[in-house]
């Protein structure tokens, strides 16, 4: 359902990705992890549209994103790393929007799994931080895409919406979805993926499943230089 | 009211019923219609010196001044719309959902028309002078309001066109030979207005040239008054034929704010411009000015490359024998009200925390002295030209009128924000002329 193949990122001399090959499938959940800078952030944008590959291909769903963009955007809910909402609008006219726009989608279903349900008509300029970025993983989720990508999308928000948002990624998961999550939190990646890709410095590091892990969990992927 | 049938156009209707921009933003919004009546004597004092016993020179002289303005419009808004429709603030949102994009097109093109609409009010009032003939204000107008319907959607539709021009192979070559030091995907975005502007504008010419044909005593010269017209038709046509393209806007301008990161990375660490004139400021205060200086060459090196651009039309306008040229003084003032609304922008960008930690006092006197240095350049070129022209004292004494000129400017840029500075700045410039 994901698929980046040998794909290269350069940004003047500097290189942010040196060929990284990467695939999801359906009903798959990975975590990608890596240092600040190892690429996490630049690959997710390739997949969402937001960049071009400079070599290489992405596909979602079986849609080239640099061919056909529109398409693209259709079959995929992502959250970038730093939201950005209308903020005259409440909670719920953000979602009315994505489902118009999408033509499906259950706006109080996903406003009760991200617990905005209380403040779904207030606006979104009095919204905090993390409220904030749960409109952001409900506009995503609202309309069921077949792929799911959220870059750092579980940071800053409280732990039990965190953990409620794991758990339907789960369970998207076990609908057919392919769910790709960038993330610093590795206390939450056993809850949010069935597997872990590590980028170092553009390139695949390490892949390993989560059953897989020693003692030490991703601790010690991280440790080993 | 918007209709619930286009989810876009609803956003807007939300969105704008709620924002409430107060009586400042209004005024801000107006202004231009302020600035136009206000400018409009002192204007046609000049262009209808020794006519105005002359219908007919008048007339050419009017349709002088309309023309002008029409071409003003068409690039203002032409210019305008790549705001609205590219980098428009809601890209953010509508960029991760699919996009209707012929709704999308349409509900922008009313934003357009609703945003410009104080433009054309401030157009239409340069038809005051002709309203005793019927004929020339009938004419104008259509002029006038075909040039601003054509800005606007020959503005939207080449600038939709820009991004899928901008990453075809095909079109690789000349974008490089246009880029200059920009990425190659930005040349297409930047000339994208200057197509506009040269298709509305060859319209506009036409359709005047059409206007003085009538007036010779050929009837048949106003039909080509429907050009701008036409003009703009095609342009919605364009619009909602490249209405595909707008999936593909985020990954192109992705591709340029990107390639600009690399660039400024790399340019870390370079003195920019006029940072030397930190060694007069006092100890205190310099590490504040060499912020403002760093950061206005660092964010806005566009609007600062342009005040270059200023100086040399200043400089073309005091290039003159005749003494005192209200034209050229208000030009200037005008010029220079430009450099020091650097000030305002500069300060709305400040991050909330660098105003609660650091002295008022020492910004709002850095970014004055900075606009002061700035602004410098235009002066140098008016008095340079006045000088060679007229003598050492006229150059001495304008000089100094424009200091005072701009003093006041960076007084008004310093303190105030945007939608104080304008009115501000607008009655600097008017004391600059009377005086």
């Amino acid at each position: 359902m994901i698929v980046a193949d040998n794909v290269v990122k350069k940004f003047g001399r500097t290189t942010a990705l040196a060929g990284v090959s990467l695939s999801v499938a359906a009903g798959e959940r990975v975590a990608l992890l890596g240092h600040n800078g190892a690429g996490k952030s630049t690959l997710m944008k390739l997949l969402a549209g937001q960049l071009l590959p400079g070599e290489g291909r992405v596909e979602l769903a079986g849609v080239d994103v640099s061919a056909a963009p529109a398409r693209a955007r259709s079959v995929l809910g992502y959250v970038p790393e730093e939201p950005i909402l209308w903020d005259y609008l409440t909670a719920r006219e953000t979602l009315e929007y994505v489902v118009a726009v999408r033509g499906t989608g259950d706006i109080e279903a996903a406003l009760a799994l991200t617990g905005l349900g209380p403040d779904a008509d207030r606006l979104v300029r009095e919204y905090s931080q993390g409220m904030r970025r749960k409109v952001a993983i409900a506009a995503a989720l609202v309309a069921h895409p077949p792929v799911l990508v959220f870059d750092e999308a579980l940071n800053g928000l409280d732990p039990p919406s965190a953990l409620a948002v794991a758990e339907e990624l789960a369970r998207r998961a076990a609908a057919g979805a392919a769910v790709l999550v960038s993330t610093h939190v590795i206390d939450l990646v056993p809850r949010i993926a069935d597997r872990v890709v590590v980028l170092r410095a553009g390139r695949v590091d390490a892949e390993l499943r989560v059953s897989e892990l020693g003692p030490e969990g991703l601790a010690g992927v991280f440790r080993r230089e | 009211m918007s209709s619930p049938g286009n989810p876009h156009a609803l956003v807007d209707f939300r969105i704008r019923s709620r924002e409430n921009p107060g009586i400042a933003g209004v005024l801000w919004q107006w202004a231009p219609v302020v600035a136009v009546a206000a400018a409009l004597p002192l204007v046609l004092g000049e262009g209808l010196a020794g006519t105005v016993s002359e219908p007919a020179a008048q007339r050419v002289a009017l349709v002088a001044l309309f023309v002008r303005v029409a071409l003003l419009l068409a690039g203002f808004l032409s210019l305008g719309t790549f705001d609205l429709v590219v980098r428009g603030p809601d890209r953010g949102v509508v960029d991760l959902h699919p996009i209707l994009a012929r709704a999308y097109v349409r509900s922008r093109l009313v934003a357009a028309a609703r945003g410009a609409a104080p433009a054309l009010v401030a157009a239409l009032v340069t038809l005051l002078p002709a309203w005793q003939d019927p004929a020339l204000l009938g004419s104008g107008a259509l002029l006038l309001g075909g040039s601003w319907a054509a800005g606007i959607t020959l503005g939207m539709g080449v600038n939709l066109a820009a991004p899928s021009l901008a990453v075809r192979p095909g079109v690789a070559p000349v974008l490089d030979a246009l880029r200059g030091p920009n990425p190659r995907a930005q040349a297409a975005l930047i000339w994208a207005p200057a197509a506009a502007l040269f298709v509305a504008g060859l319209a506009i010419l036409a359709a005047t040239a059409g206007l003085e044909l009538a007036f010779a005593g050929n009837p048949a010269g106003y039909s080509l008054l429907a050009l701008p017209w036409a003009a703009a038709a095609f342009g919605a046509r364009a619009a909602f034929a490249d209405a595909d393209t707008l999936a593909r806007i985020p990954a192109v301008l992705g591709e340029v704010e990107s390639a600009y990161a690399a660039v400024e990375a790399a340019e870390e660490g370079h003195r920019v411009y006029l940072e030397w004139v930190v060694r007069w400021a006092p100890a205190w205060l310099r590490p504040e000015l060499l912020r403002v200086l760093r950061h206005g060459w660092r964010a806005e090196r566009g609007w600062l490359g342009a005040s270059f651009l200023a100086a040399g039309l200043a400089g073309l306008a005091a290039w003159s024998d005749r003494p005192g040229s209200v034209r050229g003084v208000l030009l200037t003032g005008v010029l220079l009200a430009g450099v020091a609304a650097l000030g305002p922008r500069l300060r709305a960008r400040d991050p909330a925390w660098l105003v609660l930690v650091l002295p008022a006092a020492g910004r709002r006197l850095a970014v004055g002295l900075a606009i002061l240095a700035w602004g410098q350049v235009i002066v140098f070129s008016v008095v340079a030209a006045l000088t060679v022209r007229q003598g050492l004292a006229i150059g001495a004494l304008s000089g100094l009128r424009l200091e005072l000129v701009l003093l006041g400017l960076a007084l008004a840029g310093a303190r105030l924000p945007a939608a104080g500075y304008v009115p501000a700045a607008v009655l600097v410039c008017a004391l600059g002329v009377a005086w």
